[in-house]
């Protein structure tokens, strides 16, 4: 290859930096290998996400679409440039202030569009309109945008903070319930943050993966020597050639009657889908590994190529086309329960409402990909691994299985995570960055390029259900039936854990009706597709459409209010078993419908719906129940019904927490904070909460299922309790009274009634040196200030009913969502013009994160219902190669959404939180499509795919005008 | 992923610039839409030749007598911002407007947008719709070629350039009056299908991007709204005629069947001449 490089410089941030590059190099590398930066980052391969935003010469840029030779002599400013005197910029105070931030990953870019933009408008005056225009080219997958609008606001001086500052906040009342900024976000507003890619070591290799080009087919032949050969190359490893080296892919989960696959983390006799690793390439650099991996060439002998899951799941046992010849079937889980008299409650039913339901295939998609570091050190036969995961143990339970290395000498570290949703507690590529490792014996960075995720990550919903309800003359459920196939790609329980998500389906579609005759079927097939895996919502959200589509048909059938076809079904009394087995512990179920009906005021839309039509305009409505079951705890799994924490109080009187639920956004850092300073009695800035580092912190299940506001929380204050206890007994002897006198608040220690007290840190170091535990502790259970302490949900259940029903979700919190919509009949376009939300999720921790939480989810699933697409064509290639094409939700998805929250403490948690953060995407689907049919209820169109692209609500119009012409 | 290795030349001069493009150099303007195919490697150029810094290609705009002249390193922002053009060429302005983001705006440059030469990039559909003109060196040429645009796209993201740079791109100034509209999935996405309409008294220019590899002109149409005054528009059953017949070979959208984008072609149609003739001066 011709030399073609460069030596450059420019100004940044102020700065000179000088250095040497390709043609080739990006801004962004430049930015961040040159002048150390970490804010402009990689989200994408085509300039959408923004994520790389800077300025260069005052015109705000993406950086990952210049050169960096084009750069040469400009001042460039990034989100580390912008601070004002050391302090947050007003742009980056006000993201702190409104909860703009959550995983953290895309806000560096957006701050610079948002400082832009104010610059544009230096008068503060603009309109809604136009700031979403100057924010267009930047996504963010977790807020939901609402925020950053109210962000841009407050540092124009239109709006006020949503949320307070730590220094605003008066201890007295307690921290909890506080509408807290975050601390996480500090950081990150200012293009920091702990991310994989933020780290780097000397001697670091690139991998590049060489990705299968067939969805099906054996592998013939590798071809690696021009690879071996090329620039940089350092080595390339088959899959073949790996065998000996590694064990498969370790499940997360085994159960009887699942068919598991065991495939390793790269093929070496065939290929599965399109995308699969069949070999890797280590180079000296990102570029060197990617133009050595397209050098490896591969030969293929095709085989049949499953791509709709319902042929797939008829292929008879001698089939071409099954992934796995050895089970027989393309059905990876057939799961069957029945209840009640199903077939003679059908028989006798005043109305059966049968309809096919269909959900297409898309997924969490968050900003950061898979990016791993692994360094395994080979004097020390000691590996180390940096993820961007949600599973920091249970990764180091999986890399000691694939690797046969002890646990003790594997470290795996997870600090920042750029998104989540559930897709990062799959863990398949990571394996390939450890063999990577253990084979050079140097440290290997991946960094997951998007069109790799996009064919190869996780995927979820896409089903394929009949769902069927006997009803009543009045409404009254009598009996349901659902027969559910979901398409599993190659694997939903292996490299991924998806394969729960059509069952939940099938388990909670009597959701929290009064039903007790249920029949359910639901077959996991597996097809020649990247595989499936947990997404927000778990299967939760396609109960909701299985039942509330339903409700909604048989409510038009038998001329019934909707509202109150619900009324008459919902549960009556708490707790309420569900037919399958779930115990929805308490709630406001029938309040929030009733809340939700009330802040929708259905005759006002009634009137805006009629005046519309009469100019030729389609607007709609709907509403739906939904639960939001939460805190699954499985047994054969490593979804386990307990959470750990330590609480520390160090002998400066500083608090450190340190727990097993891994941060991904979700802000735990300040409400796990708020939580301790409760428990303990200290100030809140004296708390510093700490994850990811399997070597720190206890053996924790991680992040999933929204369980941390349940079993964290419930393990702190297990922690925290025992260490107060200690500070009471310490705090007796260094004030000289008796333990039941001592008062601990706000850090300080003092003797009820007496003008006696000293500080945490005075005890703290009274404790730990001077005198020292065997005074001051002498009294107290243990010598040290510090606890480690687990919770167990007492609402999980492992053993069988009679009927097989167990407990597997302690909690269930739940709501209602409504929906506006406008469709346009001759684009077939949907405008979602306002969502309601009204949920319980018990007790509290920081109301403007959850509402954040839902706002996020809320848009997240609108993304999945109008925009975002995993397809594939008939050869099984996915069809999406970038975000535009796959059609991640922009500025211009998101509407305005209001939520409201009714409180029903858990009676079972520690501080009766409940889970949160997945209603959004529970009920979103149900409430666009059932406003989608209501709009276009003129044309007799009926909705039953939560597909809502434009051509595919154009075509049902066609349809149906096609039908009634007929 | 990162572009593939390529020799990059930054020249000074026309004269240098057209050197390296002589030798197969890709012409390197705002990079926004070449760098990002570079990047997922759809095309790697073995060369580029960065035109950034050669200042006989102008980077503001030149109004004339008779015409506008885009230079090639004008980009979207300069278009944008300029309120000229809004008030001379609306259709333009509302192009402009709706092309990409902030940031791509910024570097994308409006010569750039045509010569990359998509179907439904919102510039070339606008300009083809105002009888432009592409100015075209190529090397070893003392001359210029002027080429109607229409002409010049001679394919999906095919051009007439060959080794040539484009200095310019002419918009003849008329008293006409003209709209653009898009239907995208979201705002600011590559459109499924751009309309352009531009009318003056005797005739009209339509043109339609999304339905063909090139953009496609509705010369049936035109012929029809060229006879009407500016404030008659078609009937319902003129703009349904008018995609019957049309033989469609449109690129591939996952998203958008052929047939659904003649559905949309039709209604962005019959929005723009609304649009357009209710503004019309009436009687």
């Amino acid at each position: 290859m011709a030399e073609n490089t460069f030596e450059i410089a420019m100004n940044v941030n102020g700065q000179t930096v000088a250095g040497r590059v390709e043609g080739r190099t990006l801004l962004t590398d430049f930015l961040r290998r040159n002048a150390g930066l970490t804010g402009p980052r990689f989200g994408c391969e085509e300039g959408s996400c923004g994520a790389c935003t800077v300025a260069v010469n005052g015109s705000t840029i993406k950086s990952c679409l210049m050169l960096a030779v084009q750069a040469e002599g400009a001042d460039v400013v990034t989100a580390e440039g912008v601070a004002e005197d050391g302090e947050l910029s007003k742009v980056q105070q006000a993201f702190v202030q409104c909860h703009a931030v959550q995983c953290g990953y895309c806000t560096a870019g957006m701050v610079m569009s948002t400082r832009d933009f104010l610059n544009r408008h230096p008068d503060g005056q603009f309109t809604e309109e136009e700031l979403r225009e100057a924010l267009s080219g930047n996504y963010c997958r977790c807020t939901g945008y609402n925020h950053i609008f109210e962000a841009a606001k407050v540092a124009a001086g239109q709006a006020q903070p949503l949320a307070k500052l730590e220094s605003e906040i008066d201890a007295k009342g307690g921290f909890i319930g506080q509408p807290i900024a975050r601390r996480e976000d500090r950081r990150l507003v200012m293009g920091g943050g702990r991310y994989v890619d933020n780290h780097s070591t000397p001697g670091d290799l690139y991998l590049g993966i060489v990705r299968a080009t067939r969805a099906h087919a054996r592998i013939l032949n590798i071809d690696v020597s021009k690879a071996q050969a090329a620039p940089g190359v350092v080595r390339v490893m088959t899959g073949k050639e790996a065998l000996p080296r590694w064990q498969p892919i370790a499940p997360s989960i085994r159960m009887d009657g699942l068919n598991m696959p065991e495939r390793h983390a790269m093929a070496s006799d065939k290929v599965i889908f399109y995308g699969e690793p069949v070999a890797f390439v280590l180079a000296g650099t990102p570029e060197q590994a990617e133009d050595a991996a397209a050098l490896v060439a591969v030969e293929y002998a095709d085989l049949p190529v499953n791509v709709d899951m319902l042929k797939a799941a008829a292929e008879p046992a001698d089939s071409d086309a099954l992934l796995y010849p050895e089970w027989g079937t393309n059905l990876q889980r057939d799961f069957q329960f029945e209840i009640g008299p199903v077939d003679e409650t059908f028989a006798k039913a005043d109305l059966v409402v049968d309809e096919v339901i269909t959900s297409h295939r898309y997924g969490a998609m968050p900003m950061e990909t898979r990016v791993t570091w692994a360094h395994f050190e080979p004097g020390e036969r000691r590996l180390t691994m940096r993820a961007s995961t949600q599973v920091p143990h249970q990764i180091r339970l999986y890399l000691s299985q694939v690797f046969g290395l002890p646990e003790a000498r594997i470290q795996v570290l997870a600090g920042d995570v750029g998104g989540g949703f559930g897709a990062k507690l799959s863990v398949d590529v990571e394996h390939v960055v450890a063999l990577a490792s253990i084979v050079s014996g140097r440290p290997v960075k991946y960094f997951e390029s998007r069109r790799e995720w996009l064919h190869s990550g996780p995927a979820a919903r896409d089903i394929h259900t009949r769902s069927r309800a006997a009803f009543r003359a009045d409404g009254r459920i009598l009996a349901l039936e659902t027969d559910i196939f979901a398409d599993m790609g190659c694997d939903g329980a292996e490299r991924a854990c998806g394969l729960g998500m059509p069952i939940n389906g099938g388990l909670y579609t009597p959701s929290a009706y009064r039903v007790d005759t249920y029949r359910t079927r639901v077959r996991c097939v597996v097809t020649n597709k990247a595989p499936y895996s947990a997404y927000r919502g778990y299967g939760k959200d396609i109960a909701n459409l299985f039942i509330e589509r339903v409700i909604d048909q048989g409510a038009q059938q038998l001329g019934l209010d909707p509202v109150e076809v619900r009324r008459i079904n919902l549960l009556e009394t708490y707790p309420h078993q569900i037919c399958t087995g779930a115990i929805i512990e308490n709630g406001s179920l029938r309040e929030a419908l009733d809340r939700v009906v009330e802040m929708m005021d259905l005759p006002g839309l009634r009137r805006l719906q009629a005046d519309a039509r009469a100019e030729g305009r389609y607007l709609g409505y709907s509403l739906a129940s939904y639960i939001e079951p939460s805190g699954f705890a499985f047994p054969g799994s490593t979804f386990q019904n307990y959470e750990s924490a330590t609480v520390r109080v160090a002998a400066d009187g500083s608090v450190h927490v340190m727990t097993g639920i891994q941060n991904i956004g979700q802000g735990i850092e300040t409400a796990y904070a708020q939580v301790t300073a409760d428990a303990l009695g200290c100030a809140l800035s004296d708390v510093s909460v700490s994850w990811g580092d399997t070597t720190a912190i206890p053996f924790g299940s991680g992040t999933y299922s929204s369980r941390g506001a349940m079993y964290a929380i419930g393990a702190i204050v297990a922690a925290a309790a025992t260490v107060r206890e200690r500070l009471v007994q310490g705090g007796a002897v260094y004030l000289d009274c008796a333990p039941e006198e001592i008062e601990i608040e706000n850090g300080v220690i003092s003797r009820r009634g007496w003008d006696a007290h000293c500080t945490l840190r005075e005890l703290a170091y009274a404790a730990y040196v001077q005198p020292g535990a065997e005074i001051i502790l002498a009294k107290a259970d243990g010598p040290l200030l510090e606890s480690t302490n687990t919770y167990r949900h007492p609402q999980v259940n492992w053993k069988a009913d009679a009927e097989g029903r167990a407990q597997v979700y302690p909690s269930h919190p739940g709501g209602a969502a409504g929906a506006w919509v406008e469709v346009d009949p001759s684009t077939g376009r949907v405008e979602v013009k306002k969502i309601w939300m009204v949920s319980d999720h018990g007790v509290v921790l920081n109301p403007v994160i959850l509402t954040g939480q839902t706002k996020g989810a809320v848009v997240q699933q609108i993304g999945g219902t109008l925009y975002e697409w995993l397809g594939y064509d008939e050869h099984g290639v996915p069809l999406a190669n970038t975000l535009k094409e796959y059609g991640m939700p922009t500025v211009w998805a998101a509407p305005e959404i209001d939520v409201e929250h009714l409180v029903t403490p858990s009676p079972a948690t520690r501080i009766g939180a409940k889970g949160a953060g997945e209603d959004g995407c529970i009920a979103t689907s149900t409430v666009l499509m059932g406003a989608v049919e209501n709009a276009l209820a003129p044309f007799g169109v009926k909705v039953m795919d939560s597909t809502l692209f434009p051509a595919k609500v154009h075509a049902l119009i066609e349809a149906a005008r096609s039908r009634s012409r007929a | 992923m990162r572009p593939s290795p390529f020799s990059y030349a930054r020249p000074a001069t026309l004269a240098e610039a057209l050197q390296e493009t002589a030798r197969g150099a890709v012409p390197l303007a705002g990079g926004q839409s070449l760098i990002a195919a570079m990047r997922q490697r759809e095309t790697s150029p073995a060369a580029l030749v960065d035109l950034q810094h050669v200042d006989e290609l102008a980077a503001e705009l030149h109004w004339r007598e008779h015409s506008l002249a885009i230079g090639a390193r004008v980009t979207h922002a300069t278009l944008l911002r300029d309120e000229r053009v809004a008030a001379t060429f609306p259709w333009l302005a509302q192009a402009v407007r709706a092309l990409g983001d902030v940031q791509v705006r910024q570097r994308g440059t409006t010569v750039g947008n045509v010569c990359w030469a998509d179907p439904r990039a919102n510039m070339l559909v606008a300009l083809s719709a105002s009888d432009a003109v592409v100015v075209l060196q190529a090397p070893g040429q003392s001359g210029l070629q002027r080429i109607p645009i229409a002409d010049f796209i001679t394919g999906f993201r095919q051009t007439a350039a060959g080794t040539g740079i484009v200095l310019a791109i002419e918009v003849p100034r008329a008293a006409a009056v003209g709209a653009y509209l898009e239907f995208s999935r979201q705002r600011q996405d590559l459109a499924l299908v751009n309309v352009c309409v531009v009318r003056q008294v005797g005739s009209a220019r339509i043109v339609v991007g999304g339905l063909g590899e090139r953009p496609v002109r509705l010369s049936h149409a035109e012929t029809l709204l060229g006879a009407r005054p500016l404030s008659a528009g078609l009937s319902a059953n003129e703009l349904d005629g008018l995609f019957d017949g049309l033989a469609l070979d449109p690129p591939p959208d996952i998203y958008a069947p052929p047939r659904y984008r003649q559905q949309l072609a039709r209604e962005l149609l019959a929005r723009t001449l609304k649009t357009l003739t209710e503004a019309a001066p009436h009687g």
